[in-house]
């Protein structure tokens, strides 16, 4: 039999220098294993006196232990080594951006069309669209706007050889639903419009909100809250001033402007700056799709929504809208 | 509307700044656009009596003027104006003078005599554009009079944007009479009153054929005045400041009324009138050259005042050229008519032209005012250049004027419509401040509107009215959500589908874009050639004249835009309507389209870059129509042939019968033709064409067995579509295979020419229990015998 402790010793030290699990293991097989140098130790014992054999048996149970738990630690010891040598050879360089794709944009007149439509979807008004080649009939005549009325003038429009138009505004949606749905009536159209105007402060085409409410006991005051409340609530300035001032509109009566102060970002002094058409229904206009005006009251407004983004993201120039620049989309993301 | 501050002042004259002035116009419902100053600020310049004159003994343009300018020591001044003369007075700006552009006035010697100063035309003081010479001031004018001063020039000019409504602002009588009802301050110059007094019998015979289009018609003869001369300074110079250009005395003269009282009037030649005056519809073939020098075929229902042989007038919007008053005219008969609105409205348009005569009559003239201008244009010829007035000839009939209207107005409609509680008595005083005739029995106020509001007609204009005198801003602002909630509108519009395909479009790279509905028509016939598209009667331009019949030539459009801004990858969309003709009428289609370009990831180092593809589009619409809720069983793509599209790359998904989807690499033609020199992608999604019905929304239950994946191989014909495979395998019905799907397709190497090899995962699981091996190699066998037998398939395992 060899020394226990000369084993024990070269044991430990062939433990001790192991530099991986595949060694260390063998090691375990070499030494504990079934056919291993203690197993074979132990086997020896009945080859020594009977009274030797206590005191070495345990000797080598005791060697046994301790090469068990050299191997154990040092397994953890080679384990966590490989570990970290492994997250070390794994480490990236996480400045690099990220793989895929990009983010693309909604359109600057879409997210303003959103806010505007969610804000009186919120407030109870359905959203209807109609179409845009129009007849004069919905587009002018029933807005009270016979052929000839001086306020075609303001509505330069596009014809075609049939008499349709390119509608001016999407307060033809209104009287397509008035036609067909009884008071009350919350709604809003949005849209494009045209007008046969183009230059840098004019688009052929640009987009308009068009509201309507109708039902018993609408007053000019309902309007003005309802605008006020709006308007706050789109620029998100409880103090923004704001100010009704009589104007014209042939389907509204009385009519006014809601100008809102804005600070001029070129001058820096604060001007007046308009914002929304509004009124209360024309009686003219109920009797043509035979809405009782001696029952109901209800009004109407419009807002162009270039100029509504125009004022909320601060652009200058409203060709910007159509031209459709990537780096000029891409902000809007 | 452009007019002098000053001169409004002289018929109201509130003791406000011009400021305030312009504000509470504005908030009238009156908007000031600006206000601006009359003429540019100038000092030194004083009027002086020329009172010698002598030719410069060197210069033979030049002469040599003895000046008054009221110091009391003459001056020397020399002065190279045509129009100089002994006797006139003139604006001298002396030695040390200011003018505008700050042009300091210093002793000059010209051709070795001192010039005290000089001599100034309207242009040099900034009150002309140009001067034909130097400018003459009122005889009445005192010499050492400090011109600035004494014409006025600290006055403003504010421009009011009118709405049409209010024609009868179209005036200084009308804006004093608003500007008296909002200040409460007397209207202090009433237009004159009607004394016709005539000198001379001479009258010129005046017929109205039309009385329903011309009710009222005021003529009278005026002989013995000077077609030549010019107005007084005054007259000259308001018009100046009102927008309007100096002609000759009598044409100044019947712009001035019509400033000054909104009646529009036109003088003729008398001598160049044949007979008499005939007011009538144009006949056919009736040709006018009008004052413009215009020449103009006129319409049958164009009216026209006409002499016994032809046309002399477009009725109430331009004189002719022949008839004109011009330097040899002695004398002219003065027109002052009231046309019914709808009778000259649009006819001024048609020939590209828009008067201040048309401008007013469009919108309606006060009726009673033909006589009054009358006689104020004749009161000031008569003053100011002569002459002797024949009788006034008014020919009407009364019964086509507009009758006043008279609306009863419950004083409780007001507080309805408006929201604030008005008094009856109030009521009644803010209305009489607008001269209207107002009597009442109980709450019911009884309403006549004066002759000149004729916008004012029913009780909702007078509610207006007293809301605008009131002031918009002392409606209050009322509790509306606790009131009128009668009705809840749609859900929230983000969970609707076209929302969410567009937020998906977002997250995977597009950038939604917004191009015109129109576009040109050579463009539009490259993707549709077929199809008549709509075409506008008066586009801005032929490249914005035919209305898109698809939404394509936009984004293909806007990417080459942004190719020549070196942006050579372009993800983008755009919704919006397309519009078809059809034998059924047009059709408002709305789309939702798409394009890609260049590389398919943006530049990065993480991904090898390769270019965008069909399959890559593809991708992105089977996203958009799962969002949808397509039932994909119920949606099947085949090959298209689009004059748009390449077709070896065009491919359409057809949903219920229907065609929702168009998808394919752009004609390569049209690429070419379009100058575009790299591959581009597009789709189009038919949003009306998406299920109406909401999808099964019910869950189904999952299997607790495990699933088996078992790949198959097939060589097949290189032409042979995915789809067969695909729906012989659904033929089948086999109930446990999950999934069949196409991992790998593969040309070349080791696969004969003409053919490919495509592979095949098949998913297989019950429901109710684990699968055993010999099911599952009883399925794919049954499975690798349909595609041998039915697609000629050799199988490789």
């Amino acid at each position: 039999m060899t020394d226990p402790d000369s084993l024990q010793a070269d044991a430990l030290a062939e433990i001790e220098s192991a530099c991986d699990e595949n060694t260390l293991e063998a090691l375990r097989v070499r030494l504990l294993g079934k056919k291993g140098v203690l197993t074979g130790q132990l086997k020896a014992l009945g080859t020594l006196p009977p009274d030797e054999r206590p005191g070495a048996g345990q000797k080598i149970n005791q060697i046994k232990s301790r090469i068990q738990q050299a191997i154990e630690k040092k397994k953890i010891l080679l384990q966590q080594f490989a570990l970290d040598s492994r997250l070390r050879s794994e480490t990236l360089d996480v400045t690099l951006p990220g793989r895929g794709q990009s983010l693309g944009s909604l359109h600057p007149v879409t997210r303003i069309l959103t806010q505007i439509r969610e804000y009186f979807m919120q407030h109870g008004f359905a959203v209807e669209e109609g179409p845009e080649v129009e007849d004069e009939f919905h587009n002018f005549e029933a807005l009270n706007i016979p052929a000839h009325h001086p306020a075609r003038a303001m509505h330069d429009t596009f014809y075609f050889r049939d008499r349709m138009l390119l509608r001016t505004h999407t307060s033809s949606v209104q009287i397509r639903l008035m036609q067909h749905q009884a008071p009350p009536i919350r709604v809003i159209a949005p849209g494009r419009v045209y007008r046969c105007d183009s230059d840098p402060t004019h688009s052929p085409m640009f987009h308009q909100v068009e509201g309507l409410l109708v039902d018993e006991q609408v007053s000019l005051a309902d309007l003005k809250s309802t605008l006020v409340r709006f308007l706050q609530t789109f620029f998100e300035d409880e103090n923004l001033p704001i100010r009704f001032r009589p104007s014209y509109f042939p389907f509204t009566e009385p009519s006014a402007e809601v100008d809102v102060a804005m600070v001029d970002s070129k001058s820096g002094e604060m001007k007046w700056l308009e914002t929304i058409g509004c009124g209360m229904v024309h009686p003219g206009v109920f009797e043509k799709v035979g809405i009782d005006p001696g029952r109901y009251s209800g009004y109407a407004f419009g807002m162009g929504v270039e100029r509504l983004a125009m004022l909320r993201y601060r652009i200058d120039d409203l060709r910007l809208f159509f031209e459709n620049d990537l780096r000029f989309l891409q902000q809007f993301t | 509307m452009q007019v002098s501050e000053r001169w409004l002042r002289e018929w109201a004259d509130p003791a406000v700044s011009t400021q305030q002035l312009a504000d509470t116009l504005t908030m009238a419902g009156l908007e000031v656009d600006s206000t601006e100053p009359a003429a540019p600020v100038f000092s030194g310049v004083v009027a002086a009596k020329v009172v010698s004159l002598a030719e410069h003994p060197e210069a033979t343009k030049l002469q040599v003027c003895g000046v008054d300018d009221g110091s009391g020591q003459p001056k020397t001044v020399v002065c190279g104006a045509a129009n100089v003369r002994a006797g006139m007075t003139g604006a001298l700006a002396r030695v040390g003078a200011k003018l505008p552009g700050d042009v300091l006035v210093e002793i000059r010697t010209l051709g070795g005599i001192d010039s005290a100063g000089m001599l100034c035309s309207g242009a040099e003081l900034g009150l002309a554009e140009s001067s034909a010479g130097i400018l003459e001031l009122p005889g009445t004018c005192e010499p050492g009079t400090d011109v600035y001063e004494g014409l006025g020039l600290d006055d403003t000019v504010i421009s009011i944007d009118l709405t049409p409504n209010r024609a009868d602002c179209l005036s200084i009588q009308g804006l004093a009479r608003e500007v008296s009802a909002l200040f409460g301050v007397p209207l202090t110059n009433q237009a004159p009153g009607i004394r016709e007094a005539h000198s001379v019998e001479t009258i010129f015979p005046v017929s109205v054929e039309a009385p329903e289009d011309c009710p009222r018609y005021v003529g009278r003869v005026i002989k013995g005045v000077a077609g030549n001369a010019q107005a007084p300074f005054w007259i000259r110079e308001k018009l100046r400041r009102c927008g309007i250009r100096s002609v000759n005395a009598i044409t100044d003269i019947t712009n001035f009324v019509m400033l000054e009282l909104g009646q529009p009037m036109h003088a003729f030649d008398l001598d160049s009138l044949q007979s008499g005056i005939r007011v009538r519809f144009a006949r056919p073939l009736e040709t006018l050259l009008l004052l413009n020098g215009q020449e103009v075929k006129l319409a049958e229902d164009e009216l026209v005042i006409a002499d016994d042989q032809r046309p002399v007038a477009l009725a109430g919007i331009m004189g002719g050229q022949q008839t004109a008053v011009e330097g040899h005219t002695r004398s002219v008969f003065l027109e002052c008519a009231w046309f019914r609105p709808e009778t000259i409205a649009g006819r001024a348009r048609r020939y590209g032209l828009h008067t201040d005569s048309s401008h007013r009559f469009e919108r309606g003239v006060d009726p009673d005012l033909a006589r009054r201008a009358m006689q104020r244009a004749t009161q000031l010829i008569l003053e100011t250049v002569g002459g002797d007035a024949g009788p006034v000839l008014c020919e009407e009939d009364p019964s086509f004027l507009p009758q006043p209207a008279r609306i009863e107005l419950e004083s409780s409609r007001v507080e309805a419509l408006l929201g604030v509680s008005v008094e009856t008595s109030e009521i009644r005083s803010l209305l009489e401040r607008l001269y209207c005739s107002v009597s009442h029995t109980g709450q019911v106020l009884h309403v006549i509107p004066p002759g000149f509001r004729t916008d004012l007609s029913i009780a909702e204009d007078l509610i207006e009215e007293i809301a605008r005198l009131k002031g918009y801003e002392n409606i209050p602002a009322s509790r509306m959500d606790t009131v009128h909630v009668t009705s809840a509108g749609d859900a929230p519009s983000s969970a609707s589908p076209l929302d969410q395909m567009k937020q998906a479009l977002v997250l995977r790279g597009y950038n939604e874009i917004i191009s015109f509905s129109f576009i040109n028509p050579r463009v539009e016939r490259l993707f549709n050639p077929d199809h008549e598209a709509k075409e506008l009667e008066n586009p801005i331009s032929r490249d914005l004249s035919v209305m898109r019949s698809s939404i394509w030539p936009g984004l293909v459009q806007t990417a080459r835009y942004n190719f020549n801004r070196q942006q050579m990858r372009a993800r983008m969309f755009e919704q919006g309507l397309q519009f078809r003709q059809t034998p059924q009428g047009l059709m408002q289609l709305p789309v939702l389209s798409g394009l890609i370009t260049g590389d398919c990831e943006p530049l990065q180092w993480g991904i090898r870059s390769r270019k965008s593809d069909f399959y890559d589009i593809k991708g992105d619409v089977e996203h958009l129509l799962e969002i949808a809720a397509v039932p994909r069983n119920e949606l099947h793509f085949e090959a298209l042939e689009d004059p748009g599209l390449h077709p070896g790359q065009a491919a359409r998904g057809v949903f219920a019968g229907h065609t929702l989807v168009r998808l394919g690499a752009l004609h390569p033609r049209i690429q070419a033709g379009l100058d575009i020199d790299q591959e581009v992608f597009l789709f189009e999604l038919q949003l009306s064409e998406l299920p109406q019905e909401a999808p099964d929304r019910n869950f189904r239950p999952l299997s607790r067995f495990p699933s088996i994946r078992r790949d198959l191989t097939l060589v097949v014909n290189e032409a042979l579509q995915a789809a067969e495979i695909r729906s012989n395998i659904e033929q089948m019905q086999i109930a446990c295979l999950q999934h069949a799907e196409i991992f790998s397709v593969y040309t070349g190497k080791g696969i004969p020419e003409g053919k490919k090899s495509v592979s095949l995962g098949l998913i297989l699981q019950e429901f109710s229990r684990t699968l055993t091996d010999k099911e599952i190699e009883q399925i794919v066998t049954q499975i690798v015998s349909r595609l041998e037998s039915k697609l000629g398939a050799e199988i490789r395992t």
